[in-house]
């Protein structure tokens, strides 16, 4: 059998820009409802490039709480009347959606909205937007500070805080707080470092978040009580790590 | 029998968008930062346009590294005993003499910055910019967000743009702007013991939002191609790991969202198709594919030595990994194999398809774990450039091999 080879075939789409340089507001919705609420409003879509962009709209099943795990699904609660748009360049396009909550949910519920390139692209381009939905009065906040660890990065000496929360309520939690770092010999506060606000970590699972305490050689030789304090959903909890700083600037955790 | 003499790989592309062709095009112009691209001034990463500190009277100023607002460094400006001073960070000439720029796409935004001081006298300290050769400076207290009894603590603070807060500031003056920051003192504020700490200065344009743009850029010579496909060159054909010809910059243009990532992965339906793969008949050949994110177009050096688009692959006794071949040192291992979305299962292969992303602190790249950002620290950019490779030792002539490749800006 002969094969022909696809010699010299580059082949050059004709096609328009199909997914590059947009933004999209809001980048994270945040909804309390009671059920059988109703909610309507609409994403910009800006195309920022030069070309007009085709942007097909979809969605996707995200993070739901032990409730609604199995049988409720984004299309369920979200609706999306336009599945594909286009935007001409430097223009902006509204995506309208509908959110509607139904008798007798609880805890809550997520999902993704996700702007993506045409498929036949072997390329594809995709931004993906969550909604995240509270049912209100059926929250239960419960979370903790599961584990500390404190380590020196191999790289830069620099010591950094691995942080797991464990978050057993049924609504996902965004957490801020902050660490205060004691000498233990002399009792001072050596530094505060303010915990900032970033990724959630979803009802009912755990996530680990790494924040620098302190640069290279900053910690003289000694002993060190770190104290976290994390807040959210109204609450706070603590937990504190004993740590020894080596004369070689290792770390020993101390119990 | 097949005849073996290349093969071309067909990647349906992007067209690009050359829409920001400058950095004066950014919804947030880092100024100094390691997180946003810009001028980033004494800060490492994207130093796309040239600038200097320029200091007059007796004003020091010093990078620092214990406890920074954002990246690994900020700025400590310290007043002189004379009766005045100042300094600032502007845009330079060839001559590194200071210089305009057209700055007036950010009237009506706002100069964005994180301060620390030492003193509540500390708010008489006045800042601003210069446009059109005027200095416009105005009392840090009066900055949106400015706390005079918040002592040894970041605060975040901002200033608009317009003529409302001066009349000098307009966008004909803006048009002729050469401090983008701009630090000054008088005997209101002269004291040995004043210190001003300044990091994370940026120009953010008005109602700003952010924006995930993609460039596709030739390896041969760092150009700007509207092409349809990545492609690798029909000498590759039957040799080992290549880089594709082409490669992407991704670019997150935003400030303030710190939950979001970039996962980069081939959806090709099958946890064995970690490539580009070709189908005949009941037969299936697949192409394994490898990426790596770098802060900088390849090839550079740095301190940690050579980053160069040679792949080479070896195995430690338990893993095969790839490497940096034209780097000699096996250890630094900034290529990463591609992944099948069917076998990102567990949060560790997840990271393992990071490109970019934020993890608290600042921009950081979940792939520099693994060592695919330089060695140069914690902290990459939020803009990185994306190389392709493959190994193409088992291509087979004739055939053509396909992959649906996925980068995914995902919020959470």
């Amino acid at each position: 059998m002969k094969e022909f080879f696809v010699a010299g075939c580059l082949v050059i789409c004709s096609c328009v820009l199909l997914y590059a340089d947009l933004s999209i507001s809001p980048a994270v919705i945040n909804i309390v409802a009671n059920d059988e609420a109703v909610c309507e409003s609409v994403y910009k879509v800006f195309n920022t490039a030069d070309t007009k962009a085709i942007v097909k709209i979809s969605m996707e099943d995200w993070k739901n709480s032990s409730e609604n795990s199995s049988d409720v699904t984004v299309e369920k609660w979200l609706n999306l009347p336009k599945n594909e748009i286009e935007i001409e360049p430097k223009s902006e396009a509204e995506v309208p959606f509908r959110i509607e909550t139904f008798k007798g949910m609880t805890g809550s519920v997520s999902g993704m909205v996700v702007f993506s390139s045409n498929k036949t692209n072997m390329i594809n381009m995709t931004m993906k937007v969550p909604i995240y939905i509270t049912i209100e009065g059926t929250e239960i906040a419960d979370f903790k500070i599961d584990s500390l660890k404190i380590d020196k990065g191999q790289n830069t000496g620099n010591l950094s805080a691995t942080m797991v929360i464990k978050n057993d309520g049924n609504v996902h939690i965004r957490h801020t707080g902050n660490i205060k770092l004691y000498n233990t010999e002399t009792g001072n506060v050596v530094k505060e470092i303010k915990i900032e606000e970033s990724f959630p970590t979803y009802c009912e699972s755990s996530r680990d978040f790494i924040i620098n305490i302190a640069s290279k050689d900053e910690l003289k030789q000694g002993f060190y009580l770190a104290v976290f304090e994390v807040k959210a959903l109204g609450r706070s909890v603590h937990k504190a790590v004993r740590f020894e700083v080596l004369k070689n600037g290792n770390i020993e955790i101390k119990k | 029998m097949f005849k073996k003499s290349f093969v071309i790989l067909f990647l349906s592309m992007l067209s690009t968008s050359v829409a920001f062709a400058s950095n004066i095009g950014r919804n947030f112009y880092g100024v100094l930062s390691e997180s946003l691209s810009g001028v980033n001034f004494n800060e490492s990463l994207h130093i796309d346009d040239s600038v200097r500190f320029f200091a007059w009277g007796n004003m020091g100023s010093s990078n620092q590294t214990d406890n920074p607002k954002e990246g690994l460094n900020y700025t400590r400006c310290v007043p002189g005993n004379s009766s005045w001073g100042g300094g600032g960070i502007t845009f330079v000439n060839s001559s590194n003499a200071e210089a305009d720029r057209d700055m007036s796409a950010y009237y009506n935004g706002e100069l964005r910055l994180s301060v620390k001081i030492n003193n509540s006298n500390c708010g008489k300290f006045p800042v601003g910019i210069k446009v059109n050769g005027i200095n416009i400076a105005v009392p840090l207290s009066n900055f949106s967000g400015f706390d005079s009894s918040k002592i040894n603590q970041w605060q975040d603070i901002s200033l608009k743009l317009n003529s409302n807060t001066n009349a000098n500031i307009t966008s004909s003056n803006m048009a002729k702007t050469s401090f983008l920051l701009l630090i000054a003192y008088d005997e209101n504020v002269v004291s040995n013991n004043l210190a001003l700490d300044i990091d994370y200065v940026r120009w953010v344009k008005p109602n700003a939002t952010g924006a995930f743009n993609v460039t596709v850029k030739k390896v041969s010579d760092n150009t700007t191609v509207n092409t349809s496909n990545i492609t690798w060159a029909s000498s590759n054909f039957q040799t080992e790991w290549k880089v594709a010809e082409q490669y992407l910059v991704l670019d997150f243009d935003d400030d303030s969202k710190k939950n979001w990532d970039v996962k980069l992965y081939v959806n090709n339906s099958s946890a064995t198709r970690n490539g580009l793969y070709a189908v005949k008949g009941k037969d299936e050949f697949v192409m394994p594919m490898c990426w790596r994110a770098s802060e900088n177009a390849l090839p550079y050096s740095d301190g940690s030595g050579s980053h160069t688009t040679q792949i080479g692959e070896d195995y430690d006794g338990t893993y095969w990994y790839l490497y940096d071949k034209g780097n000699g040192d096996k250890g630094f291992r900034p290529w990463l194999y591609m992944q099948d979305l069917k076998a990102l299962k567990t949060d560790k292969d997840k990271d393992y398809s990071t490109v970019m992303g934020y993890k608290t602190g600042g921009y950081h790249a979940y792939s520099g774990e693994y060592g695919s950002i330089s060695n140069s620290g914690y902290y990459s950019g939020s803009k990185v450039s994306l190389y392709l490779g493959a190994n193409c030792k088992n291509t087979i002539g004739g055939l053509k091999y396909t992959g649906n490749i996925c980068v995914v800006l995902t919020y959470e």
